[in-house]
């Protein structure tokens, strides 16, 4: 059984390249990474640094990592690898043992468990020598490893039925997307620290986690290495000891998954727009921000994007992150006393730009629902206005919130309306230029339900390149009206005063001409623009 | 390499004038397969037409290309008289459509999604209020007009977007095997509905792998094999005095179990 789960583990990695250059590449890129993975881990174990600190505290710092990123990292994946699914097994005649074993295997087969064991091993040779201590070295590792599968499979099998249910994994997307925000921002908020700060910060992490039995193993490689056997024997039990209930629990999830009938796992969701129960029809597709959009169609996309910007997973977790940025911008303003400058009002222009690249791939969000508005007989001219409308709803009233915020802790008042003014500039230009590529260079957001970065996986290498260019072609059409601000600030200063008519004048004109070269291609070329929203393997 | 399409001389120019739906040497290829090759068909207006044939013999094809949906190679197609390809904007007003693999507008409720169709058609917002209220009471989703569309069942689905198709009142009507995979409650309230929309005098084209509910509702049908007509006109007369299923497997070949074959299946496996 084992064998075969091996072989099926191996013919799944092979067929899912099979067809689509993007995955066999990625499954390059995969191996790159792994096989540096490898490198870094066995040697760091095998040449360990000569320091004394950094030799006892890597293996416990390394060890705990290992197994956390091993339980985490799998759920992202969930979906993707049709063996980490038992459910998936369910009408084959297997026992609880044979799936498990089964599982275990396919779990220990590809690049990841490979590149891992490879860096665990290194400490057989840089912390054993293949002297005396080599048992328990080896042994350690051994549990280190069988540790990190059966968290793994736990965690997934755990996760297997939850993460089925459609807003189960919507919170997912979302929550995992802050996450990742809230790590990169503790991140940054480290490297604002003293230098001693932090190694205090680490040197009481390690005295925390060489008690939990991850570390332990880790220390235990380190009593190994400094001749006490005895005590490094005892640091394995604690890691044997949760195996065990960790294995049991697996093994409970697997048989409540495989034999046990569920109920549905979410019921369906109502939406409530408003309590008014009489409320008409037309009026619940309006969201509040949007209820004085008119009752036609280009009011109707627009009220329908800016539902999906708060509905759609991905959408709400780029757009909160995108805000959350912003405010941490601003934060940083705060601060830092050298951003405290007024001209830094200015600088605020840059958020709404970087807001509005969204109008780069206005349909992509549509995917092939689109065929509704194709088979609506009108202008598609509409649906160019509603996108724009829906991103100008969405991005001036954030841009408004940042420039009056960073304007009142710089005192910049003076420059603010010269900002609004080049950011209406700004933002026809976004619009101009967004709304060309949003018809001629379209792709589907792929929907994914647990992969987090679904939408870059989605845009296939050449429209990667092309959207490069288009985003030189932006940032030139964006120059002049950098340029004016720019001469008014250090050369002749009325020029600022210029600034904001030409910016609104300058930006409107690449707008229109935009929305008509769009427009036009559209009003002959719907159909070849649903054909590009179907789905596509790159 | 793909081998050429041959020309066809006598490519008629102008659609009868009682037709609903008409195409003249409608063409489409993938690569190297012709999808639908030639294809010329009139759908008198005011009958109920259904479009029958193996997987792939071009009938979601044909679907998608009188709808406006998918370009043809070659052809052309005429909604009302009106040239599709040509004058899409009057084409469509007549159409309404109900596709198979295309997804719905998923993120919105079940009312948010019709009155987004009504509105994208220029309906008047008083009209598409009281029709999207209607259409979910009579397609039984009234309970479910405020879910999200994501959350609805197959069978849900396939009302709410009967219900988008049906909204504007069109002339005529196509839908992409509306009866797959639903069940016979649901079945039943999209054949009513049909029915009764062409009791009202509009045409109602759909294609189907069952043929009973094609024999039952339709009054003429067309039967495709690999992107041709292979049979077309009254069912009666297509049939020719024998079941559809029967003139069906006919007409495009289909093949029997081989005497002998599958003998293991006798008896149980231990």
């Amino acid at each position: 059984m084992a064998r075969l789960f091996f072989r099926l583990k191996l013919r799944l990695i092979r067929n899912g390249m099979r067809g689509s250059h993007f995955r066999a590449i990625s499954f390059v890129f995969g191996a790159l990474f792994g096989l540096q993975f490898a490198l870094f881990g066995f040697t760091a174990l095998a040449v360990p640094s000569e320091g004394p600190d950094a030799r006892t505290t890597f293996p416990v710092i390394g060890f705990t990592l290992l197994f956390v990123g091993w339980a985490m990292v799998p759920v992202f994946g969930f979906g993707l690898d049709e063996t980490l699914d038992p459910s998936r097994l369910m009408l084959l005649p297997l026992s609880r043992s044979q799936v498990m074993s089964g599982l275990f295997v396919a779990s220990a087969t590809g690049i990841a468990p490979a590149a891992t064991l490879v860096a665990l091993s290194g400490a057989v040779l840089g912390y054993a020598s293949f002297g005396i201590g080599t048992p328990v070295v080896a042994a350690a590792v051994t549990i280190e490893f069988t540790l990190c599968l059966v968290a793994a499979r736990a965690v997934t099998t755990a996760a297997s039925r939850a993460l089925r249910s459609r807003r189960a994994r919507d919170v997912w997307v979302v929550g995992s997307f802050l996450f990742i925000l809230a790590l990169n921002a503790l991140f940054q908020l480290v490297r604002f620290l003293d230098s001693r700060d932090v190694r205090d910060l680490g040197d009481r992490l390690v005295g925390l986690v060489r008690w939990f039995p991850p570390g332990m193993l880790g220390r235990a490689i380190v009593d190994a290495d400094g001749g006490r056997f005895g005590v490094a024997a005892l640091q394995l039990v604690p890691a044997l000891a949760i195996l065990l209930p960790l294995a049991l629990w697996w093994a409970g999830n697997v048989e409540r998954l495989t034999t046990r009938v569920e109920a549905a796992a979410t019921p369906p969701r109502r939406v409530r727009i408003r309590p008014s129960g009489r409320e008409r029809a037309t009026s619940t597709l309006y969201p509040r921000i949007a209820a004085f959009l008119p009752r036609n169609r280009w009011g109707a996309v627009a009220a329908k994007d800016l539902r999906y910007l708060w509905r759609e997973p991905a959408q709400r977790a780029q757009r909160l992150s995108t805000f959350l940025f912003a405010l941490g911008a601003v934060v940083a303003v705060a601060l830092v006393r050298s951003a405290r400058q007024p001209s830094t009002t200015l600088a605020a222009t840059a958020f709404l730009w970087w807001f509005s690249l969204m109008a780069m791939g206005q349909f992509g969000i549509d995917r092939t629902a689109y065929w509704m508005n194709v088979v609506a007989s009108g202008d598609p001219q509409d649906d160019l206005v509603g996108k724009n409308a829906a991103i100008a709803l969405v991005n001036l009233p954030a841009f408004l919130g940042i420039l009056l915020a960073v304007a009142a802790l710089t005192h910049g008042w003076v420059y603010l309306p010269v900002a609004l003014g080049t950011g209406l500039g700004v933002l026809g230009v976004a619009l101009g230029v967004g709304n060309v590529t949003s018809v001629r260079v379209a792709q589907p957001i792929p929907e994914s339900p647990t992969n987090l970065w679904a939408q870059r996986t989605g845009t296939g290498f050449g429209t990667a390149f092309i959207m490069l260019g288009v985003l030189l072609v932006s940032q030139l059409l964006v120059a002049p009206i950098a340029a004016l601000v720019l001469v008014g600030l250090y050369a002749w200063t009325p020029m600022l005063a210029v600034a904001v008519p030409v910016s609104i004048g300058w930006g409107a004109t690449i707008y229109l001409i935009g929305r008509h070269i769009a427009a036009g291609w559209l009003r002959r070329h719907e159909a070849e623009l649903l054909a590009a929203l179907g789905p596509r393997s790159e | 390499m793909t081998s050429p399409i041959p020309a066809r001389p006598d490519l008629a120019v102008l659609p009868p004038s009682e037709s609903a739906l008409s195409t003249r040497g409608l063409t489409k290829r993938f690569g190297e397969k012709v999808a639908v090759n030639f294809l010329d068909l009139d759908v008198p207006r005011g009958s109920f037409f259904g479009l029958v044939g193996p997987n792939g013999a071009g009938k979601t094809t044909t679907l998608r290309m009188v709808t406006g949906l998918l370009r043809p190679d070659a052809g052309s197609a005429w909604v009302e008289r009106v040239d599709l390809w040509r004058d899409p904007v009057a084409a469509k007003r007549a159409i309404g459509v109900v596709p198979e693999e295309l997804r719905l507008f998923e993120r919105l409720t079940g009312t948010e999604l019709l009155t987004y169709n009504g509105l994208l058609r220029g309906m008047p917002a008083e009209v598409v209020d009281r029709r999207t209220t209607e259409l979910l009471e009579v397609l039984g989703l009234d309970d479910s007009r405020d879910t999200l569309v994501v959350d609805y069942s197959h069978g849900m689905r396939k009302k709410i977007a009967l219900a988008a198709a049906l909204l504007h009142a069109p002339h005529v009507l196509f839908l992409d095997e509306p009866f797959e995979g639903i069940d016979p409650i649901s079945a039943r309230i999209i054949r009513s509905v049909l029915e009764r929309h062409v009791r009202a005098g509009a045409t109602v084209m759909f294609s189907s792998h069952v043929m009973e509910i094609v024999e039952r509702l339709c009054d003429r049908v067309g039967v495709m094999h690999e992107g041709r007509l292979v049979a077309v006109g009254p069912i009666d007369q297509v049939r020719g005095g024998r079941s559809l299923e029967e003139r069906f497997a006919e007409l495009v070949g289909a093949e029997t179990i081989r005497e002998g074959a599958l003998q293991w299946l006798d008896s149980s496996s231990d």
